[in-house]
């Protein structure tokens, strides 16, 4: 095996075991602190802290393992977000490989329109679609804080996961 | 147009399949699910874990209050305090565990046909407003859909999904829930269905109560059992007033549960009870 696929599969395994990590992590009620009654996702911009740095399928493949995690999470339909974080981590992969720089600046207003996107479906799956009542109160009150909350964590995200990238990157041999 | 010759395109291509097949997959079996059920064997004990490191960490911050408290009374007992630090933290635990038991066997008595299973709460969701909750037991341990969770104090919600080693819990705050219930009082029947506006006081409604009822504050609300879903006379909560809903043209109650759902760490799965499915109507539907 070479060393630079060596490290690719280190990689992808880091990635793999951080998102369990967070997956668990987030679900509990008591452990993350809640601003405005509400506690932030952490799994999504660690996710697309990951991607932005590695190339489209690997980015594909990332989104797909973080989509169950995702549907699981929500409680949405098994294969939902799994497709959706799968098509955004390719996308994300492709834009910021061809047409956008990576730095703080991008990838940050990048994970605010993935957040947005992530928080506006599963308020329609999981709300909207339900004929709930005084759903605007709801987006009002949880998904916009949730999402400015979740967003504002995306620079620890972003350098957590540049460190673990340049780590084990070919780049850095 | 390359692109679309390309291996890249055929993977993308395989991925949208697969991904829309499991969709498919899920819509249709909603019982059991291969994929949830293989992360839920790994992330369940993970969960469990920061859980329980959640919990030690509470006890701790409630250790100290109680050690407010005191200071000025018993200075002397301090120094002594702090050395049983750790003793204490444990006996919280323990002493909770005795209490949740103990409630729990005297309930069992009275309630000799009910068979129960013990699950700790391990988990809910960001941005989950309902109060929806996950436990650690799953279908292994007998649960089902629509099986009742219940604490010490009564009824706090049903179950909504299961898996093989963790359900998710619909509680009596969500619009979701559909519980029959009735005035322990008078006996007047009504629908127990959770309100948004009230989630966050922890409160929920009695809905389609009749305009000749006798309900007042502080009677008793317990479920009905009409349904055959879940067991009768479980306590739910207490009227805290009653109320006309201009969109629904019907009054209705609001009703303070006997529990703060949102704090709840252990409870009760009600999985056979004597008369379960003896009335097919489902009320969820």
């Amino acid at each position: 095996m070479k060393k630079s696929d060596f490290r690719l599969i280190l990689r992808m395994f880091i990635y793999i075991l951080e998102f369990f990590l967070l997956y668990s992590l987030e679900q509990i009620p008591g452990l993350s602190l809640k601003i405005y009654g509400v506690r932030p996702l952490i799994l999504v911009p660690f996710f697309i802290s990951a991607v932005v740095f590695e190339k489209e399928m690997y980015a594909l493949a990332l989104g797909l393992i973080c989509g169950v995690l995702v549907d699981i999470s929500f409680g949405t339909t098994l294969g939902l977000f799994m497709l959706i974080l799968g098509l955004i981590g390719y996308l994300t992969g492709v834009l910021f490989k061809y047409f956008i720089r990576i730095n703080l600046f991008s990838t940050m207003i990048f994970d605010f329109f993935v957040l947005a996107a992530v928080g506006f479906l599963r308020f329609y799956f999981s709300y909207f679609k339900l004929g709930i009542q005084n759903n605007i109160y709801i987006w009002n009150n949880v998904f916009i804080p949730m999402i400015c909350y979740s967003g504002i964590l995306f620079p620890v995200a972003y350098f957590f996961n540049k460190y673990i990238y340049y780590k084990l990157s070919e780049e850095w041999g | 147009m390359g692109f679309f010759k390309s291996n890249q395109f055929k993977v993308l291509l395989g991925v949208i399949l697969i991904a829309c097949g499991i969709i498919i997959y899920s819509t249709v079996n909603t019982e059991e699910n291969v994929l949830a059920n293989t992360v839920s064997y790994i992330s369940v004990p993970l969960q469990k874990s920061f859980s329980n490191l959640s919990n030690s960490a509470h006890d701790f911050d409630y250790y100290f209050k109680e050690k407010d408290e005191l200071k000025d009374e018993n200075e002397k007992l301090k120094k002594e305090i702090s050395e049983l630090r750790d003793t204490v933290i444990d006996y919280y635990d323990v002493k909770r565990e005795n209490a949740r038991f103990a409630k729990y066997y005297e309930f069992k008595n009275l309630n000799k046909s009910f068979q129960f299973v013990s699950a700790a709460v391990i988990g809910s969701s960001p941005g989950d407003f309902l109060g929806e909750f996950v436990i650690d037991c799953g279908y292994k341990s007998g649960i089902s859909v629509n099986d009742a969770v219940i604490t010490e104090n009564g009824m706090i919600g049903v179950i909504s999904q299961v898996n093989s080693v963790s359900s998710k819990v619909k509680t009596i705050l969500s619009p979701k829930a559909n519980i029959g219930a009735l005035n322990s009082r008078t006996g007047e029947n009504g629908i127990v269905n959770g309100a948004t506006e009230k989630i966050r006081d922890n409160l929920t409604k009695m809905k389609f109560v009749s305009a000749q009822s006798d309900l007042q504050n502080g009677d008793i609300v317990s479920t009905s059992g009409l349904s055959g879903m879940y067991p009768k006379n479980l306590k739910i909560g207490k009227i805290l007033s009653v109320d006309y809903d201009d969109y629904e043209s019907s009054y209705y109650a609001t009703v303070e549960p006997f529990e703060n759902i949102k704090d709840i760490k252990y409870v009760f799965v009600v999985t056979d009870f004597q008369g379960k499915g003896e009335l097919n109507i489902d009320l969820n539907k």
